[in-house]
């Protein structure tokens, strides 16, 4: 109990660490990159799915029936453009090829655009056709917007990115504002995007985890990863993991645990992603949803793997290596091969889900099988204690039954009959009279002890007679050293009392009192009873009893024994102050 | 060669009876046995071998006072001794030596011409340590009455608790708690230490403040900073850890 509420509490310090240092870190980031607009637009467009741009020069061809003014404003577009690009040009063609055809038509329906781009295998755009109706009111700067806009929104295309979103207005917006105005912004777009350093960035983004962004998300990793192995924790403490066997239930059972501890990874880390507003978070949360039917999915179809490939080598075999190897093995690389599978069927087709969910998934499969054989190996190792615990007790267990088969024997004590058959050969030859009384009274204890009727109850006179014999072969073998005294009113003697159960106590009496004393030894049996109970007392002048834990069965066996009669109704009870006695008490009612 | 020798015989028997059984089968050996005395307890029996010396001594084991091992270990002189005891013949093999010999009750005719032929080879004098260390042998093999019961006090009454129902004892302070298989607990007042003492074959001290009953253990397992948690065969399966500083204890009688 202790050891787990102590983990419980270190694990929750850990994390409150954690999150500290990664909301500071947070913070930093965004005091050093904040105001600039365009700066945090460039991160955006970095981290989500990259928008499209030409990849060549771009042949601009202007037709329909543009005006003068139309010609100009074009003119004076691709020498801005040119100014802003430093990767690729902008001509402008009069005829021949083109990859940019710009259409004006002088029409009398206000703005009307007709917008075709196509795109070259996903990678780049490889040829847009505008179709601009502009009504011939319309004066130099209304073209210049109209225009503007429309060329400019044609060299990107967004895909799924932000950027559109994040500007109202922007002329990158996915549906296009109508009417539409270009702004700054949008020729800062167009200068990072054709500028040599995107391309740079591009690259190191896909190597490197120097953005900010990267950092945090490591650490988000890492507390999702906690966050798991909490989990994992917990549920071995339940003992779910207390089984080691090659069947497919346990490996059923245990798999879907794991696979539970790796989605609980992807929603702490989806969590944490929506706070701190990842790319498109729609598209993000469809993205971990499919990836976490995906992760069932590898998880399911691994499990099996595993299972069907580890019985097949290890089966009954008891070698430890093995034993160890195959699961380390196999743990680590049958999901990790399933993933990397799934991973590139991802970041080749076309789809919504961010293949980098799944990836982030795949490390997890080594520390998988490293755990695995650990824990195996903690158990293998524990499982040999418990297998030689085991051998004991079935030896304890064992030697309990014989001590309580001798506890049955020894009720009639053997010492007791070899010693007074010693005494009786002894006075054979001298006393007869003594010999032939003390046969009869050995002759007649015997026969109330053995008690052949298996009787459970008999009066108190028939008890105190088969006292009174007993003491008279005891009298013998130790002469006139004991005195015996009984005090009982005489109306008490028809009353009912378990048999043979006072006669056991007066035994040890001077077994262990009597016997042990050199002077004169007395024992003495007072009865008494008032309206709530019948009390038994025997009273003896040797040796106290001893303080703490008891030998033997006697009181024991008594005690247990009208318990069992009588339940909590009756009592024993022994004392040394001021005189040495033992008490039964006995209900009244019963008697 | 020595057949003619007298032995000057003591017995020692707290029962009448048997004293005289013991005197009328030795009256039959008067040219072996002289008997110069009887004694009826253990008290009189280690004045009687220290004033008379005798060379041959009859003892009985239990007798009031002094026991017959007590006797032997306190007196002066040593005598051969033959016990005489009702105990099981199996229990006093260890007494079957040089110095020794042993009669179980009741005497017979038969056994006690063999111990007097047998009185020969059995040497006096002989080497009185080694008799002290035949019994010390046989005091420690033999283990003390097995410790079955504590008395609990409750209220007026008083509980037997078996001990084998007990799963572990606790000690807060100065009370020491028993802990029953059935989840009950008891106060008793006696230490730890001295349970330890008493108990010492059956219960295994795992901690400062916790004894457990051995054949209660259900498992053992390690933990860190070498120490181990062990499961109680009890109805709640009490987890117990052990301390640091038995460690070394528990590995060597767990065998682990």
């Amino acid at each position: 109990m202790k050891h787990k509420s102590i983990l419980m509490k270190n694990t929750i310090s850990l994390l409150l660490l954690i999150s500290i240092i990664t909301s500071s870190f947070g913070n930093i980031s965004a005091s050093e990159y904040e105001p600039q607009l365009t700066d945090q637009l460039k991160s955006k467009i970095l981290d989500g799915i990259p928008p499209l741009k030409y990849g060549e020069n771009i042949l601009l061809k202007l037709t329909g029936n543009p005006t003068k003014v139309d010609s100009l404003i074009i003119k004076e577009l691709v020498d801005t453009l040119n100014v802003l690009m430093d990767q690729w040009h902008v001509y402008l063609v009069k005829d021949g090829l083109s990859n940019l055809s710009v259409e004006i038509k002088n029409k009398n329906q206000g703005i009307n655009t007709d917008f075709i781009q196509q795109r070259d295998n996903w990678v780049r755009i490889s040829q847009t056709s505008v179709v601009l109706n502009i009504s011939p009111e319309t004066d130099y700067s209304g073209r210049k917007q109209i225009i503007y806009s429309h060329v400019l929104r044609s060299l990107v295309n967004p895909r799924n990115n932000p950027i559109g979103k994040m500007i109202f207005g922007s002329v990158f917006a996915e549906s296009s504002p109508n009417p539409i105005t270009y702004q700054p912004i949008d020729y800062e777009i167009i200068k990072f995007l054709y500028s040599e350093d995107y391309s740079r960035k591009l690259e190191k983004k896909s190597n490197t985890s120097e953005n900010t962004v990267y950092k945090l998300r490591f650490f988000i990793d890492l507390i999702a990863m906690l966050g798991a192995m909490i989990f994992l924790i917990l549920i071995s403490q339940k003992g779910m993991f207390k089984k080691h066997q090659y069947r497919f239930k346990s490996y059923f059972i245990q798999g879907i645990f794991v696979i539970c501890a790796t989605i609980i990874y992807l929603i702490i880390r989806a969590m944490f992603s929506f706070y701190y507003s990842y790319p498109n978070s729609d598209d993000l949360l469809i993205s971990y949803f499919r990836i976490i039917v995906v992760i069932f999915g590898v998880g399911v179809v691994s499990i099996v793997t595993i299972f069907l490939i580890e019985r097949m080598i290890i089966k009954e075999n008891k070698n430890f290596i093995l034993d160890l190897i195959v699961p380390l093995l196999t743990t680590m690389f049958i999901p990790f091969i399933f993933l990397l599978i799934i991973n590139q069927i991802y970041r080749v087709l076309p789809s919504n889900i961010n293949y980098q969910i799944v990836a982030s998934v795949i490390p997890f499969t080594p520390l998988l099988g490293i755990a695995r054989a650990f824990s195996i190996l903690i158990k293998k190792s524990s499982e040999t204690i418990i297998r030689k615990k085991d051998l004991e007790l079935a030896k304890l267990s064992e030697l309990h039954k014989q001590s309580e088969l001798q506890s049955l024997r020894a009720r009639i004590n053997p010492h007791f009959l070899y010693n007074a058959l010693n005494s009786i050969a002894s006075l054979a030859t001298t006393d007869a009279p003594k010999t032939e009384k003390m046969a009869l009274a050995l002759s007649d204890f015997f026969k109330y002890a053995i008690n052949r009727e298996q009787k459970q109850f008999n009066t108190i006179s028939e008890e105190l007679n088969a006292i009174r014999t007993y003491f008279e072969i005891e009298k013998v073998r130790f002469g006139d050293r004991f005195r015996f005294e009984i005090e009982c009113n005489p109306e008490l003697l028809e009353l009912q009392i378990p048999q043979l159960l006072i006669q056991p106590l007066v035994e040890n009496a001077i077994k262990h009192g009597l016997s042990q004393i050199t002077g004169n030894g007395l024992i003495k049996i007072v009865i008494t009873k008032d309206e709530k109970k019948l009390s038994i007392k025997i009273y003896d002048n040797g040796p106290g009893f001893p303080d703490g834990p008891l030998p033997g069965y006697g009181i024991r066996n008594t005690q247990e024994r009208i318990a069992l009669l009588y339940g909590q109704k009756a009592s024993i009870n022994f004392t040394n102050n001021p005189e040495k006695f033992i008490e039964l008490s006995l209900p009244n009612a019963v008697i | 060669m020595n057949s003619s020798i007298l032995y000057r015989t003591l017995i020692a028997d707290d029962e009448q009876p048997a004293r005289d059984r013991l005197r009328k089968l030795l009256s039959e050996y008067p040219d072996k046995i002289e008997l110069i005395g009887e004694a009826q307890n253990g008290i009189e029996c280690l004045e009687m071998i220290n004033h008379l010396k005798p060379d041959l001594l009859f003892l009985d084991i239990q007798m009031p006072g002094l026991n017959g091992f007590e006797v032997l270990q306190r007196s002066v002189h040593s005598p051969i001794v033959i016990f005489c005891t009702a105990f099981d013949e199996f229990a006093l093999k260890a007494f079957e030596t040089n110095s020794i010999d042993y009669i179980v009750k009741p005497i017979k005719t038969e056994r006690i011409r063999m111990s007097i032929e047998k009185l020969i080879t059995l040497k006096q004098n002989s080497d009185k340590n080694a008799l002290l260390q035949i019994i010390d042998n046989y005091l420690i093999q033999t283990p003390k009455k097995e410790i079955t019961t504590i008395p609990v006090k409750l209220g007026d009454r008083m509980l037997m608790v078996r001990i084998e129902d007990i799963i572990y004892f606790s000690a807060e302070d100065k009370y020491v708690t028993i802990h029953n298989k059935d989840g009950k607990a008891y106060l008793y007042d006696l230490p730890l230490k001295s349970l330890e003492e008493k108990l010492e074959e059956k219960f295994l001290r795992i901690h400062r403040s916790l004894l457990i009953n051995v054949s209660r253990i259900k498992e053992i397992d390690k933990h860190f900073g070498s120490r181990f948690i062990i499961k109680m065969d009890d109805a709640g399966q009490t987890k117990l850890t052990s301390g640091r500083n038995y460690y070394e204890q528990i590995k060597e009688i767990m065998e682990i």
